[in-house]
């Protein structure tokens, strides 16, 4: 592991979430629609795109924090 | 995006409707207060990168085994279930639940963002599979970052686990009555 590495997954993960939190808070702010209300009238006309992200979710978890390997 | 404004709401659905301002300003505090929060782990994350010594992971490799990776999964579980409850406050100020309409034309945006997002989320698992199959370590999978982060601070970790499930829950599980799996559902 490198220091490069981890700085990839600091940015990749949490702080893409956060820069993608800040533009919802923006929305908010500003009294439009936020992501959670654009992204569900996507996700109701490509239902199939939801279950996929919850599975992908889930497995993430499962693999991430529950995947136990002693070696 | 039509809004049946005639169904009734619960409860709370009713408070938040009636004080739409008010709502607001708790959803603007409780994302507010999540943003800083999220913020500063990651400020300490990446303080810890550099003031760290990452060569010490190897010895770290069984971090998220029981109990920290059971309470790293739960507290995001919990956390997606929280993201979908504020979630209820935008549904209840915007009116009813969303009602699949015919007329709506996609957004390209949002339909390019979600693109995006899993064109990464594919090219990470796939590095992760190419990482975990080479079991040399090198390179590394993802999963030893994780566990390496979560043996050199716990809390931050369950902590940055339930904040992203909240933000996650918020946006993916949206409240609607509408089932995905019944796509001719029409709320």
């Amino acid at each position: 592991m490198s220091k490069i590495g981890f700085f990839i997954f600091v940015g990749l993960v949490p702080g893409a979430l956060w820069l993608v939190a800040i533009f919802d808070w923006v929305m908010t702010l500003r009294r439009k629609p936020p992501l959670g209300h654009r992204l569900q009238e996507f996700l109701l006309e490509h239902p199939w795109l939801a279950a996929v992200l919850a599975t992908v979710y889930a497995a993430m978890i499962a693999h991430f924090f529950l995947h136990i390997d002693h070696g | 995006m039509a809004v049946d404004k005639d169904k009734p709401a619960g409860k709370v659905g009713q408070a938040v409707r009636a004080h739409p301002d008010a709502s607001r300003a708790v959803e603007l505090v409780v994302l507010g207060v999540l943003i800083l929060v999220l913020g500063a782990m990651l400020v300490y994350g990446v303080s810890r990168i550099v003031s760290g010594d990452v060569t010490r992971c190897t010895e770290k490799k069984d971090a998220t085994v029981w109990p920290t990776g059971v309470e790293l999964a739960a507290v995001s579980v919990i956390g997606f279930v929280v993201g979908r409850m504020v979630g209820y406050l935008k549904k209840s100020r915007y009116g009813g639940p969303l009602v699949l309409s015919r007329r709506l034309s996609p957004d390209r945006i949002i339909g390019l963002g979600l693109v995006c997002f899993l064109v990464l989320a594919t090219v990470l698992l796939g590095y992760e599979t190419f990482a975990v199959f080479h079991p040399s370590g090198d390179p590394p999978p993802i999963t030893s970052y994780v566990r390496c982060a979560a043996a050199d601070n716990p809390w931050v970790s369950e902590l940055a686990a339930f904040i992203i499930g909240v933000l996650l829950g918020n946006w993916i599980w949206y409240p609607t009555t509408k089932r995905p799996w019944r796509p001719w559902d029409k709320s």
